[in-house]
């Protein structure tokens, strides 16, 4: 840059400067450990193809009656993987719900492969997750159990309950979407003119790469720059966080860990949920059988977040109407659609919110 | 040469003719076992022996100085007319394949218009996204302008957050906008229509060395999960039908 021009020598030096704690910044997270991820023991007790299924232990230290007796199953999205659920210690929703007394069970759908193309929303919604509800009945002795489903874990759920309403005892939702349609959702406005038949039929399976550049997309200045020019920035700082530099690389490890989705299934929920929003018209069908949310009889609580951009709360209250049951209740989460599980106002509410709500209808 | 054997053309056409007469000669000297030029025949007919390599480096150094002055030929028209020539060829793309090679032409003039439309709606994106960023530019320099009486920008980084937001906001617009979701999703679209024309190129090289190719594999595993579907339908009806055995008391 030419002297001449007038303060460009300034710009030359606020621009070294900044260089300078970048570089700063890089040095030291060169010397950062691996990260570990989980903090609840857990066992597998079935497994289905690519699916494995664990339970938690109980916690010892919580009063026989104080327990949740009905076991509860989470049902995770396929987009990611479902250890968000247990990132670490002070980041878990699942020890939050273990140390309130919940019997907690995870389904671990796995990565789907070349070989799982032609899995489709059927064999989610009316094999695997049968199958997992199923083992779960049979291992506690519980005709009913309780099922929580998050995001579009908690739409495959919301299916499923629909479909098979007299095991559940009580139906949870979390950052669940209903109305794929809603003016603020982004991601369905791009996904309008994409032909995802040719799509499936070129990829077969949709890779969890593709996917995450799509959803950093969508905020790509903050999302590709400013997140990391901050925790480089932050790293200049004389006492780095050691502690908050590892939950960045824990949630890094986290994002960018994306299963490929099954093909079919991905060409099924991307036309009829998003693009022809039928779960909000009442017109989806799945393996033959209408799905119709009405059936959805027992207590339902539905938790979204008021800052959640890609899954607006617009997108999940119409729940209340669309479903059947006649205890619907909501918990409204301040912040987004990560932070629900990570930040640590989460971790005061939601198991607290989730282990109460349970607890109140165990024994109805 | 007579007028009867004067060939096409009758007169004008008269290179022509001498460029059939000209493969015709080297067909012949190919086609004729032992065949030699005028020399190596005086050397044969003087006794002098000539290995079988050296026949064949001579008829090889032969078709090499043939195709050399055709290509000298094709070249000098080239460069003496090559508007004519991309015409020529634009007119050979636009033509349906024909003969032998016909299919192989096919997927490979498909795979080259899927990357010409792919290359052209990339770079209208990337001109949007150029827009985007300079657009924000703009909005840095408003912002700035209107901050005036407020604290200003300090240092780099606080100059980079500005930019940082300036950017979201403009995209976010942008983002939002039909006419932005179709050019993106016409994007994909493409690059998914050049894919296809590359796995079609690449199996037929797959075919031809007996190798298996991912449509054979879908083929199977379609069949694999439609087999697992009848073996858990005659599964359930079969624990249907122990269940009504026990109830019966049949069990």
């Amino acid at each position: 840059m030419s002297e001449s021009i007038p303060g460009a020598a300034e710009l030359q030096a606020a621009t070294n400067e900044f260089m300078r704690r970048m570089t700063q910044g890089l040095a030291v997270l060169a010397n950062v450990r691996d990260v570990t991820i989980g903090s609840v023991a857990k066992d597998a007790v079935f497994k289905e193809d690519k699916l494995t299924l664990y339970r938690y232990r109980p916690s010892e230290v919580v009063a026989p009656d104080l327990r949740v007796r009905t076991p509860l199953l989470i049902c995770y999205a396929l987009v990611n993987r479902p250890y968000m659920m247990d990132l670490q210690a002070d980041r878990s929703l699942i020890r939050g719900l273990v140390q309130r007394g919940v019997d907690v069970y995870l389904i671990d759908w796995g990565y789907p492969d070349g070989a799982d193309r032609y899995l489709g929303l059927e064999d989610y919604v009316l094999r695997y997750l049968p199958h997992c509800v199923d083992f779960v009945r049979r291992a506690s002795g519980h005709e009913q159990i309780n099922l929580l489903g998050v995001c579009q874990g908690g739409t495959m759920s919301l299916c499923y309950a629909a479909l098979h309403p007299q095991r559940l005892k009580n139906l949870i939702t979390m950052v669940t979407p209903v109305d794929f349609q809603t003016p603020d959702n982004l991601l369905t406005k791009w996904a309008k003119h994409v032909d995802v038949d040719a799509l499936v039929a070129t990829t077969g399976n949709v890779s969890g790469e593709m996917l995450n550049a799509l959803f950093v997309s969508v905020m790509p200045f903050r999302l590709n720059s400013q997140k990391y020019v901050d925790l480089l920035d932050q790293l200049n700082e004389p006492n780095v966080d050691a502690a908050a530099l590892e939950n960045f690389l824990r949630m890094e490890k986290w994002i960018f860990d994306s299963p490929d989705q099954p093909g079919e299934t991905f060409r099924q929920f991307l036309t009829l949920f998003v693009k022809e929003n039928r779960l909000m018209q009442g017109t989806l069908r799945i393996g033959g059988r209408a799905v119709d949310l009405k059936q959805i009889a027992m207590p339902l609580l539905n938790i979204y977040a008021l800052q959640d951009h890609l899954v607006p709360p617009a997108a999940s209250k119409p729940m209340q109407q669309l479903v059947g049951s006649g205890d619907y209740s909501t918990h409204e989460f301040q912040g987004g659609h990560i932070g629900i599980y990570v930040s640590g106002t989460a971790q005061r509410q939601i198991p607290d919110k989730i282990a109460g709500w349970l607890r109140d209808r165990d024994s109805r | 040469m007579t007028e009867e054997n004067k060939g096409p053309g009758n007169g004008a056409g008269d290179w022509i003719h001498a460029w059939v007469e000209q493969q015709r000669e080297q067909l012949r000297r190919a086609a004729t076992p032992g065949a030699q030029s005028t020399d190596k025949a005086n050397d044969k007919a003087s006794g002098a022996e000539q290995p079988a390599a050296d026949a064949m480096k001579d008829l090889g150094m032969r078709w090499l100085e043939a195709s050399q002055s055709y290509l000298q030929a094709w070249s000098g028209a080239a460069l003496a007319g090559e508007g004519a020539t991309r015409q020529f060829t634009d007119l050979l793309a636009r033509m349906p394949s024909l003969g032998l090679a016909r299919e192989q032409t096919e997927i490979w003039r498909e795979l080259t218009a899927a990357q010409a439309e792919c290359q052209a709606l990339e770079q209208e994106l990337r001109a949007v996204w150029t827009r985007v960023q300079s657009d924000a530019l703009g909005l840095v320099e408003k912002m700035i302008r209107e901050r005036k009486s407020e604290p200003g920008i300090n240092n780099y980084r606080e100059l980079y957050d500005l930019w940082v937001e300036c950017g979201e906001k403009v995209f976010a617009q942008v983002a939002h906008s039909e006419s932005y979701a179709k050019l993106q999703a016409q994007v994909g679209n493409a690059a998914i229509k050049l894919r296809a024309r590359q796995q079609a190129v690449i199996e037929r090289g797959l075919k031809h060395f007996d190798l298996p190719t991912r449509s054979e594999l879908n083929t199977v595993h379609k069949q694999m999960r439609e087999l697992r579907e009848r073996i858990a339908t005659l599964e359930a009806q079969l624990a249907d039908q122990l269940d009504n055995g026990r109830e019966r008391g049949e069990g």
